[in-house]
């Protein structure tokens, strides 16, 4: 046993070694880009101590890292295209599944180990400090661990699409194909509930948008996930690899199943995004939007589908049998519309009886959490609140009725918000957008439901936008009752005159000056209320906290902003008299940093 | 010994061997001809474990073959296109074969690079089809393969290159026991080397036999008579083909000339002689035996 061991690894590392060999012009090229890049982007960031010149070399670094993984990653799974290379390769005696990962691991190492060799190259040069150039050392290291990380995620996903296809064209466009249309295919099923069924929320994750497209996880990097996607990516490889007939080299597909999905996503997805392009179009022209929508979905899907049948099937041949995963695919989608169009068992009207509900929250947006704690939204227990909470609920669901007949798939709102962007919150003010209540059952069960008052004019939500404007609904669900003032980290105030005033608590004084304002203008609403005349001032409280890895910089997570109300007069008072007596009059865009 | 037992093999819904078997004695050099399509390739991609058999099996020196290092360990496979990467040299390929073959040999690896007219260090896909093949069996043999599959080896070589080709394999089988399975179309190559013959024909074994034997059982034979006969005479012979022109007969016939002979001596021809068939002749008339109508191919 161990002796097999010892002999598979000496196999593995020749192959490796060979690999290497072979490749050493592109390791050569490879390295040359990567330290081009770095001297002259860290030279120039140097000289002018300009900070976003390392987002240009992020964003270079991470394409010439891609390209060359996946020119490394073709020509090391080439193997398995190429009848000539299939015979000597196959006849080698080296098992299968060695020959695989010595290849995989020869394309992780070309491709990922210069990334990591710049980065200490970087520091080493720099002496772990880039303080200069107003970015820290472990930022600079998790951007080239985060491109390697994706990189090593890329080719896992290209290894065990190598094994599935015949060809290296088919494995290219089914790596692409995956990459551009499961994005879309997720968005979609996560997008079109929330525009079906009145008082959905949702919040799209982009970490599940992105979860089957390793190209485009830079959008929402979650390195667990990654890992986790790499390790069952090499887990089909392994079992996949053994059994894989070789005599599917530059024919079809070795494995059917990887063909059919990749064929339903492209389809999926090309339908739709022809379906929301003709939404859009009857939406402007007010015409029948669930026609439009099922006009694009069905032009849209298969048209994507007789293109990629063509491209794997090398013309018609198997046309007939390919209608069947498609025809599928519509049907799964179209039953999954009725379900939702039809209410979702009974999801839209469901409303919890007072007496089952513990605590109901509510925020005017989606949540925002510092330390933990949702600094939007505060459980309330009080039992009078939480029947006026149900009651406004229960209108709000009576005044869609019509609504509901009119439209079907503009029934609610949609939020693109997630937990750490910035958000803004209109909860203090009577331009509210979103009415959105969550209420915790007695047996832990969570309900929550989101309703937008904007439409038809505000008659839909009316009755949750009264409810939205009583004082009980706005202590409860604004950061400037709930959170704590130690978050407060920064105050602007627009006056239409003179501009933009800024205050951030890491300049000297400023972290008193923020605090006043805001006690000023809380006491202010607890004597007058909210529903006056607005002056000219509109004040814009910044919470969040300093960034621990950079004294300087601060982490803001959300903004409220508030128009002043004329009659709040010793806050306007404050406001002038710091407007006249310092003039930080800055660009909000110079004062806040990259976020 | 190699067997391979009850082979099967679909590509789609061509089948490319059907219930095949064969055995090869080790020691031997067993050459496999066919027409075109017959699965001489795809047998040895089998044997060889590229392609897994869909029903039956190969076994070498008794053990599966597929996904078997071991026994792979001792095979070299030499395909009708063999694949070298752009870079390759003789040298640096040898630097892989080196780690994964347990026999490799370099003193012969050396004494083979100056034997072939090529500089190592040359790449490889530059080369001309001869010479890529010269280096393929450079590095095949100085694997010291116990079994040596050869796909279309004469292809390319020129006639001084198939002579040390052929004296090579011939000094390996002799001093080291080596078994080699060569499929060709050069059936003039094959008669000069091969102990046995196998022809395959739509994926099946159509016969197996030692080259002497298939050679000595069948003869052409050009027979005259001086007065019309009537070609009915020749009824009790085991007549593989037969033309004729006037009173004068060619007549293919399967058997030992001794048997065959006598029989037709007892028709008193005007003259008579016999005559060995080439082992292309052999091919042609066994492969219209199997309905092979080469008439109308041509």
């Amino acid at each position: 046993m161990t002796s097999t061991i010892s002999s598979k690894l000496k196999q593995c590392l020749s192959i490796f070694l060979w690999t290497l060999k072979t490749n050493r012009g592109v390791i050569i090229v490879y390295l040359s880009i990567l330290g081009f890049f770095a001297v002259t982007n860290f030279a120039l960031s140097a000289a002018s101590g300009v900070l976003v010149l390392y987002g240009f070399m992020a964003v270079e670094t991470f394409l010439t890292a891609m390209i060359i993984g996946l020119i490394v990653s073709i020509r090391s799974f080439s193997y398995l295209h190429s009848k000539r290379q299939t015979d000597l390769v196959g006849s080698l005696p080296v098992s299968r599944r060695t020959m695989f990962f010595s290849r995989m691991i020869s394309a992780i190492v070309i491709s990922g180990v210069p990334l990591l060799t710049v980065n200490l190259i970087l520091n080493l040069v720099f002496g772990f400090n880039y303080s200069g150039m107003l970015i820290d050392s472990d930022t600079v290291s998790l951007g080239f661990l985060r491109t390697t990380v994706i990189l090593i995620s890329c080719i896992a996903l290209f290894g065990l699409l190598s094994i599935c296809c015949g060809k290296t064209s088919d494995k290219i466009i089914s790596f692409a194909g995956i990459n551009l249309a499961a994005p879309f295919a997720f968005w979609a099923l996560t997008i079109i509930p929330s525009m079906m069924l009145f008082g959905y929320s949702v919040e799209v994750n982009p970490t599940l948008i992105v979860s089957l497209s390793p190209a485009f996880s830079f959008i929402s990097f979650n390195g667990i996930y990654w890992l986790i996607f790499t390790a069952v990516c090499i887990i089909l490889s392994f079992f996949l690899i053994k059994n894989r007939k070789a005599e599917s080299a530059q024919s079809h597909f070795a494995y059917k199943l990887p063909l059919v999905a990749i064929k339903v996503l492209v389809s999926f997805s090309a339908g739709i995004v022809t379906a929301f392009v003709m939404l859009a179009v009857s939406s402007a022209s007010g015409g029948m939007d669930s026609v439009m929508f099922w006009t694009g979905m069905i032009i849209g899907s298969f048209i994507a589908h007789l293109i990629v049948q063509f491209i794997f099937n090398h013309g018609t041949k198997g046309f007939l049998k390919g209608l069947i995963p498609y025809g599928a695919m519509l049907l799964c989608f179209a039953l999954f519309f009725i379900v939702l169009g039809t209410g979702f068992f009974g999801y839209e009207s469901y409303v919890p009886n007072v007496d089952e509900i513990k605590s109901v929250n509510f925020t005017g947006g989606a949540p925002c959490y510092i330390d933990g704690v949702n600094i939007t939204a505060r459980e309330v227990t009080d039992k009078k609140i939480i029947k006026e909470a149900v009651e406004a609920h229960k209108q709000a669901l009576r005044n869609t009725d019509n609504y509901k007949k009119q439209s079907m798939l503009s029934r609610s709102s949609l939020s693109f918000a997630d937990e750490d962007s910035e958000i803004y919150s209109y909860v203090l003010s009577d331009e509210d957008t979103t009415y959105n209540i969550t209420y915790t059952l007695n047996d832990g069960r969570k309900v929550t439901r989101e309703y937008p008052n904007y439409f038809d004019d505000g008659k839909v939500s009316a009755a949750t936008i009264d409810f939205m404007r009583t004082k009980e609904y706005k202590e409860n669900a604004s950061p400037a009752f709930i959170c704590d003032e130690k978050y407060l980290v920064g105050v602007d105030f627009d006056d239409m005159d003179d501009g933009m005033t800024s205050y951030t608590v890491d300049k000297p004084g400023a972290a008193e000056k923020c605090r006043k304002i805001l006690k000023t203008f809380k006491k202010e609403y607890d004597k007058y209320g909210y529903r006056s005349e607005s002056s000219d001032y509109t004040l814009y409280f910044s919470y969040g906290k300093m960034n621990k890895s950079a004294e300087s910089i601060l982490d803001i997570k959300i903004t409220e902003t508030v128009s002043v109300p004329k009659n709040f007069k010793k806050t306007i008072k404050l406001l002038e008299s710091n407007q006249k007596t310092i003039k930080i009059v800055e660009d909000a865009e110079d004062t806040y940093p990259e976020r | 010994m190699i067997e391979i037992k009850n082979v099967s093999k679909c590509f789609e819904k061509v089948k490319a061997l059907d219930r095949l078997s064969l055995t090869v004695n080790d020691g031997t050099v067993f050459g496999l001809v066919g027409s075109n399509g017959a699965g001489k390739s795809t047998l040895l991609r089998v044997i060889n474990g590229v392609f897994k058999s869909d029903v039956g099996e190969v076994l070498i020196d008794g053990e599966n073959v597929f996904e078997n290092i071991s026994i792979k360990n001792k095979c070299f496979f030499v395909s009708d296109y063999p694949y070298f990467s752009n870079s390759a040299t003789i040298e640096n390929t040898a630097f892989l074969y080196r780690k994964i073959y347990s026999n490799w040999d370099e003193e012969y690896y050396k004494k083979l690079c100056s034997t072939f007219p090529l500089n190592i260090k040359d790449k490889i896909i530059n080369m001309s089809k001869g010479m890529q093949r010269q280096s393929a069996l450079i590095l095949a043999l100085s694997t010291r393969p116990k079994y040596l599959f050869l796909d279309e080896i004469f292809d390319g070589l020129d006639p001084v290159v198939r002579q040390l080709v052929k004296k090579l394999i011939a000094a390996d089988v002799i001093d080291n026991g080596m078994t080699v399975m060569i499929a060709s179309h050069n059936l003039r190559e094959l008669e000069d080397i091969c102990d046995y013959i196998g022809l395959l024909h739509k994926g099946g074994i159509l016969l197996e036999k030692e080259l002497d034997e298939l050679k000595l059982g069948i003869h052409k034979v050009q027979i005259a008579f001086n007065d019309d006969v009537d070609e009915s005479i020749f009824d009790e012979l085991e007549i593989v083909n037969k033309s004729r022109s006037g009173n004068l007969f060619r007549l293919t016939i399967r058997g030992a000339e001794d048997s065959f002979m006598p029989q037709l001596r007892a028709l008193n021809p005007a003259f008579m002689e016999a005559l060995p068939l080439t082992l292309e002749e052999v091919f042609i008339n066994e492969m219209e035996g199997a309905g092979y109508d080469i008439n109308n191919i041509l």
